[in-house]
């Protein structure tokens, strides 16, 4: 009986590893995906509209889904608050300490690059630098939607066959 | 704390974080006398105070320029395209940050700033009650006189204006003004940051001209002040308000008032007699003089 119920565990536990590297792929192209259109309305906001860095981020943060408003929001909410440090150092604090957010190095690295730039340059160089952000976060996009269709599926029936397998091990 | 050295402290909130920790540490009385905090790439960041510069640190980067100009537009600089093609950004508090760099023309035209080679943060600093002792000339008997300051630069014509229209304006004289560089109420989201009274209007980010025209169609003023009138088109725009009958307010550039009735550019502002009264302003030592005139 015991036996049996270690047996289920270990499978529930291999299956659940299994899952969480899967919900981890689709996480991540969601991520993605949601700050390449979040980095459209960036750029609309500022080259076309001129709106203010932290109107824009307020914007982001009421039109958002979770967790992204948050993030936004707490980027415009920090700005007010820390009005005496470089919007740059306050972007990375939060693309760093934000855990809800599934980012890949690269991507982060790219985000950090972009806040360095937001606010400081003219609207027409911020349009370029969020172009360009844009267009390496698609890429980095397009890979990750391909390995989430190639390997979700695997992560997902390799985490229940090796359940599986450790259920027929201990029984 | 006191107003002098509150100003002080707002406009260090400006300055990176190690120029800031730097200058929180001079004494009360360097913060209080402080006029301008200012920082030169690849040289020092200094203070200037009691009529001299007093370097505090130095190896100032251009980076460090960068951050002043970002913090002084809230990390918005495409927001103040037009401020700083014009070599300034006024901050909340009402102080101005002053830009040297590289001017640039843009396809579109507009000039704009890069490389910055220095910056200066102005410390705006009102002084309600200077204007006191030259009102009574002003209003001469309860009916308002339009009046001209003159004087050279830094000697506080701003504050005098400044202080001149509060003080017309609590007693009930409706004022629009036409603030082009936005340093005399200091605006910020709409609310100013320095006292120009209860019945002051205010207009900032256009030219006198223009922004005469719009007041005058549009709040019914009785005076319309402004500060430093210096070309042709300034002249123009005093000329128009007289024309209207409405009270004129203003300041001008001069070591005193018959070297501006010489100036070409003022001339005919005299030969019509716009103005009644004129208040120069010199410096005396540490002090600061005023003249009454009629004009």
């Amino acid at each position: 009986m015991i036996k049996a119920i270690g047996a289920i565990l270990l499978a529930s536990g291999a299956a659940l590893i299994g899952i969480s590297a899967s919900s981890e792929l689709t996480a991540r192209v969601r991520t993605l995906s949601m700050f390449c259109r979040a980095l459209e309305i960036m750029r609309s906001e500022i080259a076309e509209m001129l709106s203010p860095l932290e109107a824009v981020l307020q914007k982001l943060g009421r039109e958002m889904p979770e967790p992204f408003c948050s993030f936004f929001s707490e980027c415009a909410d920090e700005m007010k608050r820390r009005g005496d440090i470089p919007f740059g150092i306050i972007w990375r604090k939060q693309l760093t300490y934000n855990t809800a957010l599934t980012l890949g190095a690269r991507e982060k690295e790219e985000l950090v690059s972009l806040g360095n730039v937001l606010g400081r340059y003219s609207a027409d160089e911020q349009r370029i630098s969020i172009e360009r952000t844009s267009r390496t976060l698609e890429s980095i996009l397009s890979v990750a939607d391909s390995d989430r269709r190639r390997l979700g599926g695997l992560y997902t029936k390799l985490g229940i066959i090796c359940g599986i397998s450790l259920v027929i091990v201990f029984i | 704390m006191d107003s002098m050295t509150k100003a002080f402290e707002e406009a260090a909130m400006f300055l990176p974080q190690k120029f800031r920790a730097v200058a929180q540490t001079l004494s009360p009385e360097k913060k209080r006398s402080a006029r301008e905090l200012r920082l030169r790439a690849g040289r020092s960041f200094s203070v200037f105070v009691n009529g001299a510069e007093e370097e505090l640190l130095r190896d100032v980067t251009a980076e460090d320029l960068s951050d002043v100009l970002e913090l002084a537009t809230e990390s918005s600089l495409h927001c103040a395209r037009t401020s700083v093609a014009q070599g300034f950004v006024t901050v909340r508090g009402g102080h101005r940050v002053g830009l040297c760099g590289s001017v640039v023309k843009s396809a579109d035209g507009v000039f704009g700033m890069r490389e910055l080679s220095s910056v200066s943060i102005r410390i705006a600093k009102e002084i309600k009650g200077i204007s006191d002792s030259v009102y009574g000339e002003v209003m001469k008997k309860g009916s308002f006189r339009n009046t001209l300051i003159v004087a050279p630069p830094g000697c506080g014509k701003t504050t005098l204006l400044r202080d001149l229209v509060r003080s017309l304006s609590n007693e009930g004289v409706r004022i629009s003004l036409v603030d082009e560089r936005g340093e005399i109420a200091a605006k910020y989201r709409g609310v100013p940051q320095l006292d120009v009274g209860r019945c002051t209007d205010m207009l900032d980010g256009v030219d006198k001209a223009r922004g005469s025209m719009m007041l005058l169609r549009t709040m019914t003023p009785d005076v319309i002040a402004m500060d430093e009138i210096s070309d042709a088109a300034d002249c123009r725009a005093v000329k128009s308000i007289f024309g209207c009958g409405t009270g004129i307010l203003a300041t001008a550039h001069g070591k005193n008032l018959s070297e501006l009735v010489r100036r070409d550019t003022y001339r005919e502002l005299f030969d019509m007699k716009i103005f009644e009264c004129a208040v120069t302003l010199g410096k005396d030592g540490d002090g600061f003089l005023k003249m009454v005139e009629n004009v």
